[in-house]
């Protein structure tokens, strides 16, 4: 017996010095003296030592702030007027930069005539903000890359208010799909046709267009041979019809003005534009600079404002309804949309 | 109920208040009755706020005094029950996002909430890009870009060397209209009256800001701001700028707090740039939709 379990062991006998001598008063041994605590009575204080204090009652509420689950949005829609964007573009293009850098423009007020009103996914937001910040210990700014995940589509969620007349609030639904997903759609109609039901609910559907790539000789060609593939993959499956409200949002514009490639960016959006332009409802074209890194001419989040005005009008052409309609996306998220004061509206899918 | 992050000055204003509704000829409400329960929390804190030293943080929470305070120039009454939470409550309800039922019950019938935010102590998101000029002249590179191709949008830092993100990391104001998303949720959207104190706003004396809490919170604090003027179906707020201990404790602080005539002349409230010692201007506020 070493000199711990001898001091665990003490005897119950206030006189006895076992705990401190190892020697029964009585003169037993340990193993005859019935005050002396047995192992399990030392095993059954350890058992019963606090556990470390739960600040909260487990059983009390837990709160929001991970991504919304595409099939969970239907409870902030049926609430609530709501947008559902989809941002689209490749890998290292900007979606979730542009993201995280409207985050940072409403921590230092609004954002055009826009107010932060809300968010139900706030940390997320601030989480897409941590590599740009002093706080992460990096030396430059980055953005932590969306996760590709295959099953399922995660949404943030932003609230903004517009003040004049009134207070009118503006719930937006973000899906910040990543690079990985847009190749994929690129490469596999399968992968085209997945985005259906979310491309056919999007009330805007945000195609990113990397500022620097396009304005770059060595990847200038690839990089508008791959928007163009992916346009012509949603197309042609369908995917992408003709009431599609499409936002082509040319990012990092702080590189392009610092090679003063302007007019490289003009033909980009013009090919766009008479490629597809007939091919859906609506086409506008936005620069931005999420970030400036490169020249004092822009500040940042620049164009930023209008693409958010831009979110927050998004409307889609909704189909004529018919007695013989039926709904036919296969997410019932898809075939509904709400408005305020009103019932819900079934919406057929074609 | 007062909301705050550790270390705002809830405690030192609770300290503060128990003089000035006791003591104090000038405030406009004044203690009538104080309920059965235990004092000894606030008497202490009230001891060390009378001796001009450090009141000490609570750091578990502390059961609520009930008292009843009495307006003075119409002699209407108000109860007040305020329960003395500890900071470290509110965060780890942040980063745990998660409370108890018993905060379910409490956030569902109160009918006013306090808001404290420290000046001087907030996390606020600077931007890498807020060093790069330091870093220019560090030799650190320009932050221009390369137009060799291989070079373009590769980024300098590696991310071997970046911390890692948690709840703890985010921001203050965004912990503050967090924990208001939760209580506006909890209570299903009834209204609630705010009063957002800019606590230790002596601390801003000699700058751009002093005497001025409304403009701090719109320049520090832009989203909680927002936030607030966005929602005015579930919050009405009103902004005051606090130091209830009068000055950061120094020797020559010290000698000048002691030497007033009243122990209460060292508190100093800041509203709508109108500056008094009556500590319960918030509360009149809260509870009378008047001072």
């Amino acid at each position: 017996m070493n000199q711990d379990d001898v001091q665990a062991r003490a005897c119950r006998e206030k006189a006895c010095t076992f705990a401190d001598t190892g020697l029964c008063m009585e003169g037993l041994e340990p193993e005859e003296c019935p005050h002396l605590r047995s192992d399990d009575d030392v095993a059954e204080d350890h058992d019963s030592e606090p556990l470390p204090v739960e600040p909260s009652d487990p059983g009390g509420r837990y709160f929001f702030g991970d991504p919304v689950p595409l099939d969970s949005a239907h409870e902030i829609a049926a609430s609530y007027d709501t947008k559902l964007i989809v941002l689209l573009g490749e890998k290292d293009s900007g979606k979730t930069t542009l993201l995280a850098e409207l985050h940072n423009l409403f921590l230092i007020g609004p954002v055009g005539e826009l107010l932060f009103a809300g968010s139900i996914t706030l940390p997320e937001f601030e989480k897409r903000c941590f590599l740009a910040r002093t706080a992460s210990g990096m030396d430059r700014a980055d953005t932590e890359r969306t996760k590709f995940s295959a099953d399922e589509t995660r949404l943030l969620h932003l609230c903004v208010a517009s003040t004049s007349p009134r207070v009118d609030h503006h719930h937006l639904l973000i899906a910040d799909l990543s690079g990985e997903r847009s190749r994929l759609v690129r490469e596999s109609a399968e992968e085209a046709e997945s985005l259906r039901p979310l491309l056919h609910r999007a009330d805007a559907i945000v195609l990113t267009l990397d500022g620097d790539a396009v304005t770059a000789p060595a990847t200038k060609h690839t990089t508008k041979a791959r928007r163009r593939a992916l346009v012509q993959g949603l197309l042609e499956v369908g995917a992408l019809r003709d009431d599609a409200n499409v936002l082509h949002v040319v990012t990092k514009l702080d590189v392009v003005r610092s090679r003063k490639a302007d007019p490289a960016v003009q033909a980009a959006c013009d090919e766009m534009a008479s490629m597809f332009g007939d091919k859906i409802l609506s086409l506008s074209h936005f620069r931005t600079s999420a970030r400036v890194e490169h020249g004092d001419e822009l500040q940042p989040g620049h164009g930023l404002a209008d693409v958010l005005k831009a979110w927050v009008h998004a409307a889609r052409r909704l189909p004529q309804l018919s007695a013989r309609t039926q709904p036919l996306a296969e997410r019932s998220f898809a075939n509904y949309r709400f408005a305020p004061g009103s019932a819900c509206r079934r919406e057929p899918a074609r | 109920m007062l909301l705050g992050l550790p270390s705002t000055g809830k405690t030192t204003f609770l300290a503060a208040l128990w003089e000035v509704v006791s003591a104090s000829e000038r405030s406009g409400l004044r203690l009538q009755h104080l309920y059965e329960g235990d004092r000894s929390h606030i008497t202490a804190r009230h001891e060390e706020w009378l001796a001009c030293k450090p009141v000490r943080r609570t750091t578990a929470d502390q059961d609520p005094i009930s008292l009843s305070l009495r307006r003075t120039y119409d002699a209407r009454t108000l109860r007040l029950t305020i329960p003395d939470m500890s900071g470290e409550t509110y965060r780890l309800q942040f980063e745990q996002r998660r409370w108890g039922s018993d905060f379910e019950e409490r956030f569902q019938s109160t009918t006013s909430l306090m808001v404290f935010v420290r000046s001087m102590a907030m996390k606020e998101p600077t931007p890498l890009s807020a060093l790069a000029p330091a870093l220019r002249e560090m030799g650190g590179g320009d932050g221009g870009i390369d137009s060799s191709d291989d070079a373009v949008g590769q980024p300098a830092s590696t991310e071997s060397q970046a911390r890692t993100w948690s709840l703890s990391t985010c921001c203050t104001q965004v912990k503050y209209v967090d924990l208001l998303q939760f209580i506006a949720h909890a209570r299903g959207g009834a209204p609630i009256r705010v009063a957002v104190v800019v606590s230790a706003v002596d601390e801003l004396d000699g700058t751009e800001l002093e005497n001025k809490p409304a403009e701090f919170v719109r320049a520090k604090l832009a989203l909680l701001h927002q936030f607030l003027v966005a929602n005015p179906h579930r919050f009405t707020s009103r902004i005051y700028g606090i130091s209830a201990q009068g000055a950061k404790y120094t020797p020559e602080s010290l000698a000048n707090l002691r030497s007033r005539d009243a122990a209460a002349d060292r508190i100093r409230v800041v509203e709508d740039g109108n500056t008094t010692t009556d500590i319960t201007r918030p509360l009149s506020w809260l509870s009378f939709d008047e001072e």
